[in-house]
């Protein structure tokens, strides 16, 4: 009788326990896929380098995968240039870094401990010079060759600074534990080191350093317009703190070079990287960011008039904006498309959405019909046969 | 462990019985779920000993599961048109046609820094409860690297968009259901 009663209650703090530890799970939000991670700086606490270095490629391998780069010739001759440019002036055993272009309408720059640098499309839209492509590679570099990243994997040791003067930004030690806001006010110091020996190096490369400023002016009237106020990648010194950083460094300077005229050089680096404005169009198109993907699509299309692609995108934008009035400028767009290259088959599919909305169904199967013989092994293929049979005869 | 007598013994077994109803009890997001689901707008027959977990937000989502949310799960989704979604800025319209809604619904997953290495396999017309819509299979890794497989049933019905999806991982409990998740699709309702 005992022994039954003693499994009897076994069972039941087995039963107790497997049920709780089951619905903890289902508590958990994993279903959902949640759990954001913690960036590799900021999440490691190891004093153990080679660890961190390895964790590092190992993130960075995993970002590689999944994201979508940006490759064309001339735009990485650009950078090329501008990289070989700056790291002449450094004085360091470490490789020059690699730079690599994402399709990301998000405006951001970052650089790995190994060098390995990523500039977003969306940030090369808003860089009208070389000599501004100069100001981001050279905040990046200062990030490598000073080894920041590790600085803060190894930074819990090191005694608390003020982070008064930085310019705190949205995110600044405030209201966080003490080593969080260590971490936070080591990242402000270097952050402030990257823009001003960034700016060095700028100078000592032969570049116009105001040009800096007129970037950083470009940054702060973009982040807030309207419908581009998420648009900003949050800068842990805020973007006004930092021109002013900038404003006051160039005023000790004791050389003062005058920049020539940027317009001509301005002009040739836009055209340089045309590409690139019409690939964060698509981006921005994808991600339903319509004022932006028009900006960059207009643009593109004042500097390549003659590219279907770029009348396409501006046709998308409107149509998938959906107003009455844009749907009409969006058949002009496609029609320009389609006077531009008779192969090209995504205005065809778009006239026939368009048509087959509007209930001109006869118009629309005949769009669809030469869109599918044009590319008959298209994604949406399916898609298309089946609306061509709800177009009837 | 040993009583001294038997009516310390019998207070023991009630205490112990009365703490793990308790605790039972407590577990209130676990529900058996019943065999046919209804809501306003929509009803499922649900399978045998699947246990629903509903979340309490705005997701107007119901989640049934077998083996526990993290190998597999069947979620079930009635959402506004107008409802923003996470991580892109698009919205669905009304008159929206199937492959439309589908790249809407793709490029979400794809922006979704949660997923990781999205892969989208197949995006076909479907037919959802005589409602035109779309079906898409894609695979995915969580935040712990482990690769599921989702098959994905989506439709514009009457001002709202449904979606009806299963999700387990790639290894054994993807296949091991599929046949169980087809048979509740096959009893989806859309009122």
């Amino acid at each position: 009788m005992r022994r039954a009663l003693q499994i009897l209650c076994w069972l039941f703090a087995a039963m107790f326990f497997f049920q709780e530890t089951w619905a903890l799970e289902l508590e958990d939000n994993d279903y959902k896929l949640i759990d954001q991670s913690e960036g590799i700086a900021a999440g490691s606490i190891s004093g153990d380098d080679h660890n961190f270095w390895q964790k590092a490629g190992q993130k960075q391998a995993e970002l590689e995968h999944q994201w979508d780069f940006f490759e064309s010739k001339d735009v990485n001759e650009i950078f090329d240039h501008v990289v070989c440019r700056l790291w002449k002036q450094v004085h360091s055993d470490l490789p020059p870094p690699a730079v690599k272009i994402i399709k990301d309408p998000l405006p951001n720059a970052f650089v790995y401990p190994n060098g390995a640098c990523f500039v977003t499309t969306g940030l090369l839209t808003c860089i009208f010079n070389e000599d501004q492509l100069a100001m981001i590679l050279a905040h990046e570099m200062v990030h490598y060759v000073q080894k920041h990243a590790l600085g803060v994997n190894g930074h819990f040791t090191t005694p608390h600074i003020s982070n008064e003067g930085f310019g705190a930004g949205k995110d600044s030690g405030k209201g966080k534990g003490l080593s969080e806001a260590r971490i936070d006010t080591y990242r402000l110091e270097a952050e402030y080191k990257a823009d001003i020996q960034g700016l060095n190096m700028m100078l000592s490369a032969g570049y116009c350093i105001s040009e800096a400023i007129s970037l950083l002016d470009y940054f702060i009237r973009l982040g807030s317009g309207a419908g581009f106020e998420q648009m900003m990648a949050v800068s842990l010194i805020s973007y006004e703190k930092r021109k002013e950083n900038l404003i006051n460094m160039l005023e000790k300077q004791s050389e003062s070079k005058t920049c020539n005229d940027m317009s001509q050089s301005g002009e040739l680096f836009r055209k340089a990287i045309a590409p690139v404005l019409l690939s964060n169009a698509r981006s921005a198109l994808r991600r339903g960011l319509y004022p932006l993907a028009d900006k960059n699509g207009l643009e593109y299309l004042s500097l390549r008039p003659l590219d279907p692609n770029g009348h396409f995108v501006l046709g998308e934008v409107r149509r998938l904006s959906a107003s009455q009035g844009s749907i009409n400028d969006a058949l002009i767009f496609y029609k320009n498309a389609i006077d531009l290259n008779r192969q090209f088959a995504p205005a065809y599919k778009a006239l026939g959405i368009v048509y087959m909305k509007s209930g001109q169904k006869k118009l629309a199967k005949t769009y669809f019909e030469t869109y599918l013989s044009l590319e008959p092994h298209d994604n949406d293929c399916e898609f298309i046969k089946g609306y061509i049979s709800l177009c009837g005869n | 462990m040993k009583f001294s007598d038997g009516f310390h013994l019998r207070c023991f077994i009630l205490a112990f019985a009365g703490l793990a109803l308790l605790f039972l009890g407590c577990s209130r997001q676990v529900q058996s779920a019943s065999q046919i689901l209804k809501t306003p707008n929509w009803s499922v027959n649900v399978p045998p000993n699947w246990m629903r977990l509903s979340k309490p937000d705005n997701t107007n989502a119901t989640i049934l599961s077998f083996d526990g949310a993290c190998l597999q799960y069947i979620f079930i989704q009635d959402r506004r048109i107008s409802q923003a979604f996470l991580y892109t800025r698009h919205v669905l319209r009304d008159g929206m046609l199937p492959h439309e809604i589908a790249d809407v619904i793709v490029e979400d997953l794809r922006s979704d820094p949660h997923i990781k290495h999205f892969n989208p396999i197949s995006i076909e017309p479907a037919m959802i409860a005589n409602q035109p819509g779309f079906k898409m299979i894609y695979t995915y890794y969580d935040q712990q690297d482990v690769k599921f497989k989702t098959l994905y049933y989506g439709a514009l019905v009457s001002g709202r968009f449904f979606n009806l999806r299963y999700a387990a991982t790639l290894r054994h409990y993807f296949e091991k259901d599929l046949n169980t998740f087809e048979r509740l699709f096959g009893s989806l309702h859309l009122k």
